[in-house]
């Protein structure tokens, strides 16, 4: 009662795009952070502990207000989301657990999903939503 | 050699025995009261440093301190077998600890204590001296500070917390008279002690501005720092007649924008050659300070653009409107509900026949705790950040689709889910599909322990309409380990029993997800807005939700904006 091949290739193809976005996302956030913003659909919305931010250049502002990063991630997981609900779109939702710690800061764990959806071959965020596990 | 047996009714034992019989002014004293006859700086002065109060010794429980100064240098091992060898009566040291370059231990017997004092200069140390060996009478050692303990600080520093200007004064808190007259001797140079006073500001009052830590010993503010995210209003702090060797340690507090500051009286000021040098270091810290040991200093000339170093505030459950969030608050509750229950086979109707099922678990690298094991989900978790061990042949059966879906959730651990810890955020609400994250804690009950392992989870769906409502077509659960606060402070409160008479709605609703079901503290909430303010449930509900739920921020945005004239006469038609 698995999945059919056609079903299970698009795993495989969330997978991979999982763990090379994965990677890129953390690297890109944690030393070129003012280029981050290319990884964002023009009308994505992030939300960053409860604080919301719509489109691009809110998204790139808030984040680069942030002090300096250093992510490590220690749980990746993805799933396809059915074609049904983006015809046409190959969209996949990415979810990932890890620790981060900001400059001075003390070490935080933090849970992020994001949606990220194929616009001409390239991969986009359209959904960011990330939260740490604790509240200090 | 040391005045080994002295009277039993007698009162403290005089530690400077045979400098003493060499005579001061006074000559070979009587042992008394007023402790020792050491003339350097009076006894009274030293024992009242100690804050150990100035009386007859009890003979109930007899503590005693060894102190042997240097002694950091030598291994543990060699300086307890050194003695042990020396000496017949056994002994146990509690407590063995460093402070600055001694050895300091405990023993709880007389004998004992008299035992050791006598092998003083009788050991030569690795380093060819003499080990000398300093024995006195002290008050059971605090080491791990029990309920009790914890309770009479609470009520000390209370007592010493003054509402109105936020302030705490803290200063030479081993010396107050509370906590010596229950004879507990609470320095705040000791770990245990700063982390509990830390966490009981951290409870009790974040809102703390001026913080007085003067006289304790300290030698640095490490176990100060977990309060700087937790006080974000810090603006006082004083550590004037204290130990620091170095302003370096006080980086870790420089979140706190500091308007004054006392270092006075602390080693570190010698590492500047002048005062302009040490005003430099501390504006290199604390860039906002002003009064400085006391003296005014300019006000800093900086630039406007400085990189942030404190991060936005967290806030709570996002929703982009209220009909999403009642919406998605009782979807949660009802699935809890199932899902903590002994059969989950009734989670089947709230999952899509194409749905997707994923787990995946980690270790929880932030915490300092020894972690529970999370074996039981290891082999069923599909983690991409870790390289499979068998070559990722087994990755393709860990994610369940369709029926597999509940059978899979069936056969993970019972749990017990903690509504109160639960945050939720949505991230896509459309006609054909929602996106939304639970994070809290939840209890395996499946162990009969009276201590069953408490896990941290984050849970992301997405859901289509269909079904009683909306459907699960992606299920991903993270599970790893708690922080010690959450762990410490999660199931504390009863769970708030989840209700479910719906509101009537006068509004016709756009979207397929019909909102219904609030809780039982907000069906009240609704029903007083709508007497005080008048106006329909539809739009108390509005002003209600738009302001978090506080029922005061709610009335007061409705009299602002009735003042304005702003609320349509609709507001109020029934």
């Amino acid at each position: 009662m698995g999945l059919t091949e056609e079903a299970q290739l698009k795993v495989d193809q969330a997978c991979q795009a999982a763990k090379e976005f994965s990677k890129l996302y953390y690297e890109t956030m944690d030393k070129k952070r003012h280029l981050l913003a290319k990884l964002y659909q023009e009308t994505a919305e992030e939300i960053w502990n409860g604080n919301v931010h719509k489109g691009k250049d809110e998204i790139l502002k808030t984040l680069g207000e942030l002090p300096a990063t250093e992510h490590k991630v220690e749980s990746l997981d993805c799933q396809p989301i059915p074609d049904s609900i983006s015809p046409g779109q190959f969209t996949v939702i990415v979810k990932v657990y890890g620790t981060v710690s900001y400059t001075s800061n003390n070490l935080r764990s933090f849970h992020q999903s994001f949606i990220l959806t194929s616009q001409n071959n390239v991969w986009k965020i359209i959904s960011d939503t990330f939260r740490f596990q604790d509240k200090y | 050699m040391g005045n080994a047996e002295e009277p039993a009714s007698t009162s403290r034992y005089n530690p400077y025995g045979r400098n003493n019989q060499r005579g001061g002014p006074r000559g070979r004293r009587k042992y008394d009261n007023s402790g020792d006859s050491s003339q350097r700086d009076g006894g009274y002065n030293k024992m009242a440093r100690f804050g150990l109060p100035i009386r007859d010794g009890d003979g109930d429980s007899e503590w005693y301190k060894i102190l042997i100064p240097w002694g950091k240098k030598a291994e543990k091992e060699f300086v307890l077998n050194s003695i042990k060898r020396l000496i017949d009566v056994p002994f146990v040291p509690t407590d063995y600890h460093f402070e600055e370059h001694n050895v300091v231990f405990h023993v709880n017997d007389k004998a004992a204590a008299n035992a050791i004092r006598g092998v003083t200069k009788r050991i030569t140390m690795p380093s060819g001296h003499k080990m000398n060996i300093i024995v006195k009478p002290s008050y059971p050692p605090v080491t791990v500070l029990s309920e009790e303990v914890i309770e009479k600080l609470k009520v000390c520093m209370s007592n010493r917390y003054d509402p109105v200007t936020k302030t705490l004064n803290l200063s030479s808190l081993h010396t107050d008279k509370d906590m010596v007259e229950a004879k507990y001797y609470i320095s705040l140079a000791r770990r245990q002690v700063m982390s509990n006073v830390v966490k009981i500001i951290k409870e009790n009052i974040p809102e703390l501005c001026s913080l007085d830590l003067s006289e304790n010993k300290l030698m640095n503010v490490d176990d100060l720092s977990p309060l700087v995210p937790a006080a974000v209003d810090m603006k006082a702090l004083k550590l004037s007649n204290n130990k620091i060797t170095s302003i370096e340690c006080l980086k870790r507090l420089k979140e706190w924008k500091l308007d004054v500051l006392c270092l006075d009286n602390n080693p570190l000021r010698d590492k500047f050659n002048d005062q302009s040098s040490y005003i430099s270091a501390v504006r290199n810290i604390f860039p906002k300070v002003l009064k400085l040991d006391n003296l005014d200093l300019p006000p800093p000339i900086t630039f406007d653009i400085e990189a942030r170093t404190d991060l936005p505030k967290a806030k709570d459950n996002f929703f982009p409107s209220p009909e999403v969030q009642s919406v998605i608050v009782k979807f949660v509750k009802d699935y809890y509900m199932v899902y903590d229950s002994d059969d989950r086979t009734g989670l089947m109707g709230a999952y899509h026949d194409e749905a997707l099922f994923s787990l995946s678990v980690a270790y929880n690298s932030a915490v300092s705790y020894k972690q529970t094991s999370l074996a039981t989900y290891i082999d069923d978790s599909r983690n991409m950040a870790k390289a499979p061990k068998d070559g990722g042949r087994r990755q393709k059966l860990k994610l369940k689709s369709g029926n597999q879906v509940v059978s899979q959730l069936c056969l993970l651990p019972k749990t017990m889910h903690d509504p109160n810890t639960f945050m939720l955020d949505c991230g896509i609400s459309t006609p054909v599909m929602m996106n939304f994250t639970v994070q809290g804690v939840f209890k395996e009950t499946s162990t009969k322990s009276d201590n069953p392992p408490i896990r941290a989870f984050s849970r992301t769906f997405v859901t289509v309409p269909g079904g009683s409502g909306m459907l699960i077509i992606n299920d991903m659960l993270t599970i790893t380990n708690p922080s010690q606060d959450q762990r410490l402070s999660a199931f504390k409160n009863p769970a708030p029993t989840p209700s479910s008479s719906p509101v009537p709605q006068t509004a016709p609703v756009n979207n397929p997800f019909q909102g219904t079901g609030f809780t039982e503290i907000q069906q009240q909430m609704i029903t007083s807005f709508m007497n005080d303010s008048r106006m329909n449930s539809e739009w108390s509900i509005k002003c209600l939700s738009q302001n978090d739920w506080s029922y005061e921020k709610a009335g007061q945005n409705f009299l602002e904006l009735q003042q304005q004239g702003k609320i349509p006469q609709e507001a109020f038609n029934k």
